[in-house]
């Protein structure tokens, strides 16, 4: 059986690895992006089983990032994290399809949880 | 106030990534003692990977504490001895996080060797981020360079492109002149090749 997928997006590329490496740990996929352009090449070119994508990044704001991603992939889960969670941003958020919003930095337990969540939904492995 | 929240915010949002990135490695430890516990050996090269990581990230929490000690002892005094090469680092160091979202490279270029100077050194600093901010506008790489003059020195911001001066009704304007006059300094803007030179001359110090 593959393990399924995840896509990281996150500019803070020590943070993001450490996570990836503990989803790995995990029995899980990650691969990384370190912005918005680079998710959306990524998502051009493969299938994720779910997306866990900062707000606030250099360039291409999380919010356009997540509607790009619904476009290439309707079906992908995608879980939106921040520092400053300001509650209209979460409101637009969940309107363009997030699946949930996080505080960041969020526990990893409480976000495994949702990862487990968006890949069944997905239909991940 | 503005000028301290506008570089502390980006510390503290920096200093969060740090502790938040030791928490990570600290947890994948727990994980990879877990699957030992079940029988998949944790390699000491595993663990020496998790450590490396976390002596990485104290040494970078470290750097910003010493940079936000020195950015808050800078109003202690009206006057003080500075390295000016080190002044310009600490500030453009204190900067990147603004930079970065603005999609902004800031370029260093200090001088050969370290220019003392005897300064206001809150006041230099305030001054060349307000000439950064500036020179931010006219294109997505901006330089700062110490420059040492005789009995002086000089703080070039440069832009990559022209300028557009700052209208009188620039709070920022104001702001900028009041601090180069307190310090004693001059103020160069030239708009058409996208350099900003804050000269301040016989501020060396010779002893």
């Amino acid at each position: 059986m593959t393990a399924a997928n995840v896509l990281l997006v996150d500019d803070e590329s020590e943070l993001v690895t450490a996570l990836a490496k503990r989803l790995e740990v995990r029995g899980l996929q990650a691969t990384v992006a370190h912005d918005g352009e680079q998710a959306i090449a990524l998502c051009r070119d493969r299938r994720f089983d779910a997306v866990v994508l900062d707000l606030l990044m250099p360039g291409m704001d999380g919010l356009d990032v997540l509607s790009h991603l619904k476009e290439i992939q309707p079906d992908l889960e995608v879980i939106l994290l921040s520092g400053q969670l300001l509650p209209e941003r979460g409101i637009e958020a969940l309107k363009r399809g997030a699946m949930d919003c996080l505080a960041k930095p969020a526990d990893f337990e409480v976000l495994l949880e949702r990862i487990l969540e968006a890949i069944a939904s997905t239909g991940g492995s | 106030l503005a000028f301290f929240g506008c570089l502390t915010a980006g510390l503290s949002h920096d200093l969060k990534n740090v502790l938040a990135t030791i928490n990570e490695y600290a947890g994948l430890l727990d994980d990879l003692q877990m699957l030992a516990r079940r029988g998949r050996p944790m390699t000491p090269e595993r663990v020496q990977d998790v450590c490396e990581h976390v002596s990485a990230q104290v040494g970078r929490g470290q750097q910003m504490l010493e940079r936000l000690s020195r950015l808050s002892h800078s109003v202690d005094r009206d006057r003080a001895s500075v390295d000016a090469n080190a002044l310009v680092e600490d500030l453009c160091a204190l900067s990147e996080r603004l930079a970065q979202m603005r999609r902004i490279t800031l370029e260093r270029r200090p001088a050969a060797s370290p220019v003392t100077l005897v300064v206001d050194p809150m006041a230099l600093m305030h001054a060349v981020h307000l000439c950064i901010e500036a020179a931010a506008e006219g294109g997505d790489v901006v330089t700062v360079s110490v420059e040492p003059r005789a009995g002086g020195a000089a703080v070039v911001v440069a832009a990559a492109g022209p300028l557009e001066p700052w209208g009188p009704e620039e709070g920022r304007l104001s702001s900028l002149r009041g601090l180069v006059a307190a310090l004693g300094a001059e103020l160069t803007w030239d708009g058409d090749v996208g350099r900003i030179s804050l000269e301040l001359a016989g501020a060396r110090d010779m002893e």
